[in-house]
């Protein structure tokens, strides 16, 4: 399978006003998060099917006809790499194929920032189609180094997550005798391998919704080979014999995670590549796609892991281009052949210097003795069709229920290998969280490495019969709440493993999990009669509350609520499509992006009510 | 009238022979194995050897093209294909309409006396009250669905029941619920609004038309009711390109006006909404005029939803539209290519005024001015 590279841009239709748990838009609600207007009517985020589309689009800024839509525009094949390393950016006919991706990107808590991206679909024109795992957002990283720059413009994430249901996709005028890439693409799929897409984003701009994206699609590679070694995600860190010229350069902050300079890279065995992501360490400088002028980079790679490197050990040694015209064509990955005669990746070195102004390379980015690798789970789909998939999902991000324990695996590394026995990991919880009260930790404050791994224990609050807790509305840090705790918030907090007494802010030894927990329908309520407003609306309170422009469509000309769930009548009359789609499996995009974070037994009470209503007499009421 | 003249007509008002002509192709159009598009039905990605009958739920399934200013535009393409594939069977075929001013089951014919369209000669059952609303023939025995399916082999009413979906099966059922009456008495009982042809052709604008137009074919939809009133299944029922047919007939009565050839070009028929692209995702997206008539163009179009299959031949590994030299009937167009805007031949003629009306635009692309029933 030949690796395709590709760039070009995405749009993302996110609801930002709920990520202060206090905006609540059954009031008047200041909405513009910059310039909060309160006695402003313009701001208000109440439904109202009189808008148009620009002034929706000003108040709530987003288009919720797409809510959470995330998706590929004007993304193209730029580059292929073949499975012997050469590569094409022209002379193959799946070069400029335009790549389609769609799916719903939805955060596992409003005000945790972390990006699900549910149901996505991938597909390369006349060439594959494919769906992808969930796939979760990385930490952010600042992509645009200004002095005074600020916003989610200057931010950057990836994402990363293997294929499935991959199949190739025909045309009477291309096949494997006129493309090599559909060639080796048949010979890959024909043999059953694995492929998965990595993808970064950056400049994502408020005002218009959209923003830029780089990367590739190619063979999937596991974490580990040869028993035990890690050939996936090696990460590279900021090197600490660095210049400080060079920090001062590019702005770095060793104490900010968000100004650190990173990659990270895979091996290729079979094929004797590397794969290195190189643009979170080539930053921009401005909002034109400049880099720092007079710095050339050089990716170094030694057949020897020890800290001092001698010339003889040096096995590759080429300048990257860093220039923006490339990065679009790279995907942002660089392919680095490896000599036929290395073999053996044990002791594989690879790092990053710099030069500015024709000076000697100097230090930059070194490998990171350690590394944090979360194990993946997999579950099959809930539904029959797909029952032959299963699906790989990520511990990177939990949505947990209350008063529940949950497990989380991480493999610990050390230079690359399994770490030894009784290595401490630090398990750390918040004390406070000025957005939800702390309703997540672990059950224990440090773990030892067994065989190169740990498990912890994640535990939640009872949010249906809570001790005191912080009420995270007020301003006040003694204004508590208790009991069962409203149901028209969200809850969460991060949650993080660390190398004990290790650089706890580096990247790759630290790892922050961001946990949601959702309250938990009382059983007793399936054996009773339901209420409609102490039972029913709670489950509906929290959308009430932050999502107005849920259900819309636009219908004559105007926005309609097709579905009123402040009404019992529009939910009665409903509730037999809010159930389907209710209890369809997260991967499927005709689940409503919300609805991954029902209240869960909620699909059992819905069920219950509309037994009811239905006067079957078997439903006991 | 002429057998074969091209002209689709009032269905009760041609000769039984000619009902019987057009019911022979219908069924054809699932029984004869040369009306088959390519492939086989478990080909991954896309489904092939699909009847060209059940091609038309998966086609209505794979796009949902309502409640946007394409609504029209895309079934007229729709039938128009369809009535291409109808003359495969027998080239002298129409589709003709079903005239929704009149009850179904006392249709006048050209002297005035009542037909019955639902028949077993004809269209099947429409009663509730018997066999459980079944359609029965004579569409049962041509498979075009099939209650007692072996092999689990079957499309379920359930449009998110992604088991039993796959467009090579018959659907497990093909039912009906007409009430007595007319569909004006069904839709005033439902206090829908209904509006008759001399309202909907009088309209001024497009998007005043077009609109007036689907809210009536949304109560002819369920008035007929059961399989033909879910919009995930109403492309299941044979009855539905009679009700189609109709709606098509009325926009081209809009069109066909005196004194209105701009209604014929196709810089000025659509209005202010000759600009509109598609809004929304999933199943309230909005299409817009200038969005590319899919499935017939392909799905390689960002908007296009994920997890929906695309419709063979236009799609891998045939992609017709592509390769209008090796398909020249294929090739992408939206709703402003000319052999959309061009209205098929009816056997009817308005003579009403209309006038174009120039004003700001709004969420469609048209205007509150446009919109107002004069």
């Amino acid at each position: 399978m030949p690796i395709l590279h590709f760039s070009g841009g995405f749009s993302f239709q996110p609801p930002f006003y709920n990520n202060n748990p206090s905006n609540d838009t059954r009031v008047t609600d200041p909405v513009d998060l910059d310039h909060p207007q309160q006695d402003d009517p313009m701001h208000s985020v109440k439904f109202d099917s009189t808008l148009s589309q620009e002034q929706l689009q000003k108040r709530i800024g987003c288009d919720p006809l797409k809510y959470f839509d995330f998706e590929f525009s004007n993304v193209y094949v730029s580059r292929i790499t073949y499975d012997d390393g050469t590569s094409t950016d022209k002379d193959d006919l799946i070069i400029g194929k335009p790549i389609l991706l769609k799916g719903l990107l939805v955060d596992v808590d409003p005000h945790l920032e972390r990006g699900q991206l549910y149901a996505a679909e991938v597909k390369v024109i006349d060439t594959l189609i494919g769906q992808l795992n969930k796939a979760v957002q990385s930490e952010l990283h600042k992509s645009i180094r200004t002095a005074d720059g600020g916003g989610f413009f200057y931010l950057s994430a990836h994402f990363e997550s293997e294929l499935y249901n991959v199949y190739h996709l025909e045309d009477p005028k291309i096949s494997d005798k006129n493309s090599r890439c559909i060639s080796e693409l048949l010979s890959e799929l024909a043999g059953s391998k694995k492929l998965e897409i990595y993808f970064r984003v950056d400049r994502y701009n408020l005002s218009t919704n959209k923003g830029d994206v780089y990367g590739y699609i190619s063979p999937a590679i596991s974490d580990t080979k040869d028993i035990g070694i890690l050939v996936k995600n090696r990460h590279l860190i900021i090197d600490g014999k660095i210049d400080e010229q060079v920090k001062k350069d590019f702005h770095i902050d060793e104490e900010d995670r968000l100004m650190h300079l990173e990659a990270s890279y895979d091996i290729m065995k079979d094929r004797g590549i590397i794969l290195l992501r190189y643009l979170d360490f080539i930053p921009f400088i401005d909002k034109d796609y400049h880099t720092l002028s007079g710095y050339r980079y050089y990716a170094i790679i030694a057949n020897n892991n020890k800290s001092n490197i001698a010339k003889k050990d040096v096995i590759v040694h080429i300048v990257l281009d860093s220039s923006h015209e490339e990065m679009k064509k790279s995907g942002g990955l660089v392919v680095i052949k490896l000599p036929p005669n290395i073999k053996e990746y044990r002791n594989l070195n690879l790092s990053v210097k710099v030069a500015k102004n024709e000076v000697e390379p100097q230090p930059f980015l070194t490998e990171s003795k350690w590394n944090l690798v979360l194990a993946k789970s997999e579950r099959p789909v809930n539904n029959a069709t797909k029952g032959q998939v299963v699906l790989k999902d990520s511990q990177e991000c939990m949505t947990i229920g209350s008063n529940q324990q949950r497990s989380i695996d991480v493999t610990v590394f050390y230079n690359h290998q399994l770490c030894p026995d009784g290595t401490e990991i630090d398990l750390g919880s918040p004390e406070k969280d000025d957005y939800s009260p702390i309703v997540a930790w672990f059950t224990k404050g440090v773990a030892k490495t067994l065989n190169g791994h740990i498990t912890a224990t994640i535990q939640t609050r009872n949010l249906e019969d809570s001790e005191d807790v912080r009420d995270p509305l007020s301003d006040s840090d003694n204004k508590m709440i208790r009991g069962n705790l409203p149901w028209d918030r969200y809850y969460g907090n991060k949650l993080s493993l660390a190398i004990k007494g290790e650089d706890a802010h580096l990247f790759s030894q630290h790892i922050n999990i961001p946990v949601r927990v959702l309250h938990v329908v009382d059983e007793e309520k399936m054996q009773t009669n339901i209420n409609f407003a102490r039972d029913i609306m709670p489950l509906l309170s929290y959308y009430l509350r932050y999502y107005p422009w849920l259900h819309i469509e636009v219908q004559s000309c105007r926005y309609n609520q097709f579905l009123d769930l402040g009404d019992p009548g529009s939910i009665l009359q409903s509730i037999a499509e809010i159930l389907q789609r209710l209890r369809l499996d997260d991967s499927d995009w005709h689940k409503m992006p919300r609805s991954r974070d029902f209240p869960l037994g909620g699909v059992k009470l819905l069920e219950r009510l509309e037994c009811i209503t239905s006067t079957d007499p078997n439903c006991g009421i | 009238m002429t057998l074969g003249d091209g002209i689709r007509r009032n269905i009760a008002k041609v000769s039984s022979d000619e009902r019987s002509i057009l019911k022979k192709a219908f069924l054809a159009l699932n029984t004869d194995q040369n009306f088959r598009y390519p492939g086989k039905r478990d080909d991954k990605p896309f489904t092939g050897g699909v009847t060209y009958w059940f091609k038309q739920d998966e086609i209505h399934q794979a796009t949902h093209v309502h409640g946007g200013p394409a609504f029209l535009t895309w079934h007229r393409e729709l039938c128009n294909r369809f009535e291409k594939l109808l003359r495969k069977y027998d080239r002298r075929v129409s589709l003709h309409y079903w005239d929704w001013t009149t009850d179904p089951n006392a249709a006048p014919d050209e002297k005035g006396n009542p037909v019955k369209l639902f028949t077993e000669d004809f269209m099947g059952n429409s009663d509730a009250n018997v066999d459980d609303g079944y359609a029965g023939e004579p569409w049962l025995d041509a498979n075009f669905y099939n209650p007692s399916p072996q092999d689990d082999y079957y499309r379920a009413v359930d449009p998110f029941d992604t088991e039993h979906s796959n467009p090579f099966d018959p659907p497990i059922e093909l039912k009906r619920t007409k009430p007595p009456g007319t569909l004006e008495s069904f839709a005033r009982s439902q206090g829908r609004r209904f509006y008759s042809d001399g309202e909907i052709i009088n309209s001024c604008t497009y998007p005043e038309m077009r609109t007036k137009l689907e809210q009536v074919h949304n109560s002819a939809h369920m008035y007929i009711g059961g399989t033909i009133g879910d919009p995930h299944t109403s492309f299941r029922d044979p009855f539905v390109f009679l009700i189609h047919s109709n709606v098509d007939r009325l926009f081209a009565a809009w069109q066909l006006q005196v004194g209105c050839k701009w209604r014929l070009d196709p810089k000025y028929v659509y209005g202010a909404e000759i600009n509109s692209l598609s809004m929304g995702t999933g199943h309230h997206v909005s299409v817009g005029l200038q969005t590319l008539l899919s499935p017939w163009s392909g799905f390689d179009d960002p908007d296009a939803e994920p997890g929906v299959k695309d419709v063979r031949p236009w799609a891998s590994p045939e992609n017709w539209h592509k390769h209008p030299d090796l398909y020249p009937d294929e090739g992408s167009k939206n709703s402003i290519d000319i052999s959309v805007v061009t209205p098929p031949k009816y056997d009817d003629r308005y003579h009403n005024e209309g006038q174009l009306v120039k004003v700001a635009v709004n969420l469609c692309g048209s205007t509150d001015e446009s919109l107002r029933v004069r």
